[in-house]
């Protein structure tokens, strides 16, 4: 009985929305487009945040320190003493302080270029790395060049750098791109609830003498409604199905170009088609419930008990 | 049973007074005519009763149920139980005699095996059991009105209500559409007819209620126009 009523309700409302074609294209549309821009904006920041964690090394602050200073003054693992440590991490804004010996420098570097180990074996004894201390800043302190000149001018350091300017610049673009993004999705949102909510309006006003009828001979609210908010859903729905399938097949493409990783290192990524798939999964949701709400909107307002 | 207490409608904010403080009386199973002049407040009389508006003031009664104090949700339920027709019959162009009957059916939720039994049974009562698969337009007003009579009575209502039903239709078909009301009274429904037909509120006697700007005016039993009093 529910699965036949429902069936009713899903026919009645497929009907409303070809006897207003243009009205629900129209509508469809706007969701299209909106659900295409939330899709780009979050598959962009899904791999900006995945970059960016991957780079995070790269933001601290890489301390060289000179290979003639004596090597009293820095980390020593047996006795834990650490004077030149304990001197960067005497000033103010730093989350901490990480010594990495040049020889784990070393080991690091040949396992980047993806040389074997005997590389390392072979120079282990001319490691032309230096001894580093990783300087980390406090969340919300970005004075990298203050702390790093500071640094700078302290006895035995050879060189002091921060990720590149670029990394900041990057970042600070794609909050850029994204508060433009937002401000447009917000706006599409609004546009489509808004022609979702007139072509629910539409199929009401079609209806009219229907729903009147239905009023006198005792149907009940929820069944006068119904039709009218799947008839939302529905075009929130079709409006999610071209901009996913957009998505997974240019993502797809975009991951068998890139399967190697970008620029030299393998260690920046693309996020995985298993997450692509799952925003594929919100598009439908965010277009389901955009739906929703239109269609909630006129039938709250046009079909008062 | 319906019973209206000091009931009064006003429309815009109290700026129409549409009803003033009527009291009456209707038993079960009576029949009665609501006659009186353009804008007199009849059609308001009857969506007090189906609760299509709410009385300003007092009380309307029907079947012991307070007809006010329905909760909106609860309305439809309550609507069930009252059959109405209109002068314009309300048909839906685009669906069968058999469909627009059925319909009102399904949309209050009745199991579909059960539907076409019961549309068949009333199209028979109302004499139109040939027309199943005609459209409306295919159809005389006089037939119409038959079919937006099926539609009120199939759920048995304790009440009909109708409101100028023969209006839009010529002395012939409005006598069988008159024959039919009250077949269908005398199986123990209350009938309300709202009517300007005099010569039929004098052919057909029943009691007779006038209401003139608002106010009950006349209420008699034996009916039919008096000349001397309604000069409208
Ligand atoms: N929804 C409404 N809003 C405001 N005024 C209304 C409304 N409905 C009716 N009225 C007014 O209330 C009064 C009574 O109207 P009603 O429809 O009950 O008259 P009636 O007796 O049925 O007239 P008719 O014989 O022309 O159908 C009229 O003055 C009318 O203009
Ligand atoms: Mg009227």
């Amino acid at each position: 009985m529910i699965i036949y009523r429902l069936g009713k309700h899903i026919k009645s409302a497929l009907t409303g929305i070809f006897r207003n074609f243009w009205m629900s294209f129209s509508s469809v549309t706007a969701v299209a487009v909106t659900l295409l821009l939330v899709a780009i904006f979050s598959i962009l920041s899904l791999n900006v945040k995945s970059f960016m964690g991957s780079i995070e090394q790269n933001i601290s602050i890489r301390v060289m320190v000179d290979n003639a200073y004596d090597t009293k003054q820095i980390y020593d693992p047996k006795t834990k003493k650490d004077p030149l440590g304990d001197r960067i991490r005497s000033i103010s804004g730093i989350e901490k302080v990480e010594f990495v010996s040049k020889d784990e420098e070393f080991k690091k570097y040949v396992k980047l270029t993806g040389e074997d180990n005997s590389l390392y074996e072979r120079f282990k004894n001319k490691n032309p790395m230096l001894n580093v201390y990783k300087v980390t800043l406090k969340e919300g302190n970005n004075d990298y060049e203050k702390v790093s000149k500071e640094i700078k001018k302290m006895d035995g350091i050879k060189d002091v750098n921060y990720g590149t300017g670029g990394i900041h610049k990057l970042i600070a673009l794609f909050n850029q791109v994204s508060n433009v993004l937002i401000f447009f999705m917000v706006a599409l949102i609004l546009l489509a609830i808004f022609l979702i909510s007139n072509t629910i309006k539409l199929t009401i006003y079609n209806r009219k003498t229907e729903i009147q009828i239905m009023r006198l001979v005792g149907a009940s609210n929820g069944y006068i409604r119904s039709p009218f908010i799947l008839e939302g859903i529905f075009i929130g729905i079709l409006g999610a199905v071209v901009p996913t399938v957009l998505v997974l097949l240019l993502y797809g493409k975009i991951l068998a170009t890139y399967s190697n990783g970008f620029f030299i290192t393998s260690s920046l990524q693309l996020v995985s088609m298993h997450d692509i798939q799952i925003v594929a999964l919100a598009l439908f949701v965010i277009g389901g419930l955009v739906g929703m709400l239109g269609s909630i909107l006129s039938v709250s307002r046009y079909l008062k008990s | 049973m319906i019973k209206f207490t000091n009931v009064t409608k006003m429309y815009r904010k109290g700026r129409v007074h549409a009803l003033n403080n009527v009291s009456l009386f209707i038993g079960k199973g009576e029949f009665v005519y609501v006659i009186g002049p353009t804008g007199a407040g009849k059609s308001t009389f009857i969506k007090l009763l189906y609760r299509e508006e709410k009385a300003t003031s007092g009380i309307v009664e029907v079947n012991g149920i307070q007809v006010n104090k329905i909760r909106n949700s609860r309305v439809p339920f309550y609507r069930r139980q009252i059959g109405v027709i209109f002068q314009d019959f309300k048909l839906l162009p685009k669906k069968t005699v058999y469909e627009n009957i059925a319909f009102t059916l399904e949309v209050i939720g009745k199991h579909p095996r059960l539907i076409r039994k019961q549309v068949l049974s009333i199209l028979q009562l109302v004499g139109l059991d040939d027309k199943a698969k005609a459209f409306p337009h295919e159809l005389s007003g006089g037939q119409q009105q038959r079919v937006a009579i099926a539609r009120a009575i199939i759920n048995n209502p304790s009440v009909v209500i109708a409101d100028e039903p023969t209006g839009n239709l010529d002395p012939e078909s409005s006598k069988e559409i008159m024959n039919l009301l009250e077949e269908i009274s005398k199986r123990g429904t209350t009938m309300i007819m709202v009517t300007h037909d005099r010569q039929m509120v004098n052919t057909f006697k029943h009691r007779t209620i006038t209401i003139e700007s608002g106010y009950v005016s006349n209420d008699t039993m034996g009916g039919g126009y008096n000349d001397n009093l309604q000069t409208w």
